[in-house]
């Protein structure tokens, strides 16, 4: 655990688009290679060639996904975005962030963990944020396909996956359809802000440098995300928000969340919390994919009432059980609970 | 021992650019030529002029190697390796492997190659076979030193430990306790030392007869965060130099009868040293990423 404020981080900031196959990503991808917005953004995309379009760097990579010899059975990396993103600090002069783009299929566990297990990335760049963009016309099909058993629903994972949710081509859906959508995608990923717009055109300012990675800027962006979302039936992925007064102590929480992502890392996909831990005046920020995690100390409470809120997205989530290991983390443990689902 | 800068504000020369882009370069020691590798390819060129005499264009290639002081290069290519004898024009290569090739070595008794990646050690015979044996690992191999007798293939993983093998006595070792990934260690000329990365503290294994099983390493020294390169001395096998991300050089020598002796020495611009290379008087010259270059003598006789 390092002690470090994300406020000083100097960091290359990254971002990840995920999406299905003709669900914008390119389009996206198009215009933040050809708009005048003044970001020097280096680009990674898959079986692409270098070449320059208006002086951008474009990078071509074949997806290598590689285990880890650790024991733990998802722990992957992307050998192909280690061997570019090294290779890119020979030219940090040429770019100031990096966006990744992969393919429809590609599962966004390996590309963020590769930013947790490989010590020059996780020293040089910062996950800034996943985005997901969603076709609004054919992605609610995609999430209810039934899969063969032991096969995963590609769409529902990068949902899960998402820190924020790009619903795009929102012209070809009426407000119910898009309704029903948003409503369902809630129920998968309660902590992924939902953007709509059509033909790809959304704000690049909501897009890059956001710091979404983390739950900070979530929650002072949408500080309600945690609250009480419909569920839908038959649902195995779905997100745990978990909010908790009191201060907790360190050496608990970092026992609990070792031994429950060492259990149930597998099915948990993303976790991410802002916490205060006792006799210490600034945010405890913690964020793990499957079983790897980390946290750092950032900027102190100052004013804010020190609240704990913590999120869980994941396939099987007991939510009971959550938040008692939660709770019982509590440095004094009889204080005031509530949770939300 | 002693360290003193005999040059230290020199500026690198700069090649012609090549369309394969630049990972790394190996000069030839006799034949004035060099190759260069890099994103797209490999590059053959002559040191005089700079001509090419042979291009390799379309795959990813960290690194490449001259087998001794013959007119062989071997190089990684993608998930192949390509060997090429530079002045007959034969042109060898492997069958494609798991996943895309970190770095590649010479056995040094045979003239076979053994290259890592994703999925272990692959070892082949280039010009005579394309068949390939790997020595399987699961995970991913990030570099290889081969013992001057060729005994001991030895690795740095990414999983943060250090993979031994021994094909002929079928011994398999694995070091752990890294806190970072291995990815640079050498062997000394005579076999009996190896030094690694992965820590602060650069370890060194005894290597010498029965090899490093049950024997405590020695670690030495402290870089932040880790060592860049590790050099032995061409003639004393007890003596190695290190480098780092912030432009600190230092020698061991491990002739000392109670504590290894240390010396340093920094860079004026704090950036990393990607280049030390023992020099033919024993200097060593170093180039670091800001495109400066230093010579530093070591004096071991203090």
């Amino acid at each position: 655990m390092e002690n470090s404020s994300l406020a000083a981080d100097q960091r290359i900031p990254v971002t990840v688009i995920t999406g299905f196959l003709g669900s914008g990503k390119t389009t996206l991808l198009n215009r933040v290679l050809t708009e005048n917005h003044g970001m020097r953004v280096a680009v990674i995309e898959n079986e692409f060639g270098e070449v320059g379009i208006d002086d951008a760097l474009v990078l071509g990579s074949e997806e290598e996904i590689f285990e880890m010899n650790n024991g733990c059975i998802c722990c992957t990396v992307r050998g192909d975005l280690i061997r570019i993103l090294e290779n890119l600090l020979t030219r940090k002069d040429k770019f100031d962030r990096v966006l990744i783009e992969t393919t429809g299929l590609a599962d966004p566990a390996p590309v963020a963990q590769t930013f947790f297990m490989d010590d020059e990335i996780r020293d040089n760049y910062r996950l800034d944020a996943i985005l997901t963009v969603v076709d609004s016309l054919n992605t609610l099909q995609h999430l209810r396909e039934e899969k063969p058993e032991g096969t995963e629903n590609e769409a529902v994972e990068q949902v899960a996956f998402a820190d924020r949710l790009l619903l795009n081509k929102c012209d070809l859906v009426d407000a119910n359809t898009l309704a029903h959508l948003s409503k369902e995608l809630k129920s998968i990923n309660s902590s992924a802000q939902q953007i709509q717009s059509s033909f790809g055109g959304f704000p690049l300012e909501q897009i890059l440098d956001i710091e979404a990675f983390s739950l900070e800027k979530v929650l002072a962006d949408e500080p309600t995300f945690l609250e009480d979302t419909d569920h839908q039936h038959d649902q195995t992925v779905t997100s745990v928000g978990i909010e908790l007064t009191g201060e907790l102590n360190l050496e608990r929480l970092d026992n609990w969340l070792g031994v429950l992502l060492g259990k149930k890392g597998v099915d948990i996909f993303r976790s991410k919390g802002i916490l205060a831990i006792s006799d210490n005046p600034r945010k405890y920020v913690f964020q793990a994919v499957h079983m790897l995690f980390t946290g750092e100390f950032a900027t102190e409470w100052g004013d804010e009432p020190r609240v704990n809120r913590m999120v869980f997205i994941g396939r099987n989530l007991d939510r009971q059980e959550l938040t008692e290991g939660f709770k019982n983390c509590l440095a004094t443990n009889t204080k005031k609970m509530n949770s939300s689902n | 021992m002693a360290l003193r800068p005999t040059n230290e504000s020199g500026a690198l020369l700069e090649l012609p650019p090549s369309k394969v882009g630049a990972l790394s370069i190996k000069a030839h020691p006799v034949l004035g030529l060099y190759a260069i590798s890099g994103p797209e390819g490999l590059e053959i060129r002559e040191l005089q002029n700079h001509r090419t005499l042979h291009i390799d264009l379309g795959a990813w290639t960290t690194t490449s190697q001259w087998y001794k002081s013959s007119s062989k290069l071997a190089a990684t290519f993608g998930r192949k390796v390509i060997a090429r004898d530079c002045l007959s024009d034969k042109r060898w290569e492997s069958p494609e492997f798991e996943a895309t090739l970190q770095d590649l070595c010479w056995l040094p008794q045979n003239g076979m190659i053994a290259s890592t990646g994703y999925g272990g050690v692959n070892l082949t015979a280039p010009f005579r076979s394309t068949a390939a044996e790997t020595l399987e690992f699961k995970g991913s191999l990030l570099r290889i030193a081969i013992s001057p007798n060729s005994r001991w293939i030895v690795t740095g993983s990414q999983d943060s430990t250090l993979q031994v093998f021994s094909p002929k006595e079928d011994i398999r070792l694995e070091m752990r306790g890294y806190l970072r990934k291995v990815n640079e260690l050498a062997f000394n000329t005579t076999g009996s030392r190896l030094a690694n990365n992965g820590s602060p503290e650069v370890t060194v294994w005894d290597f010498s007869g029965a090899g490093p099983k049950g024997r405590k390493p020695l670690q030495l020294g402290q870089h932040r965060p880790t060592a860049i390169r590790i050099k032995w001395h061409p003639k004393n096998e007890l003596v190695f130099a290190t480098s780092d991300a912030r432009g600190v050089v230092r020698v061991f020598d491990l002739n000392q009868r109670q504590e290894p002796n240390v010396e340093s020495w920094a860079s004026e611009t704090n950036a990393k040293i990607c280049v030390l290379e023992w020099m033919p008087d024993g200097s060593l010259f170093c180039a670091d990423t800001s495109g400066r270059c230093a010579t530093v003598s070591v004096d071991t006789s203090k």
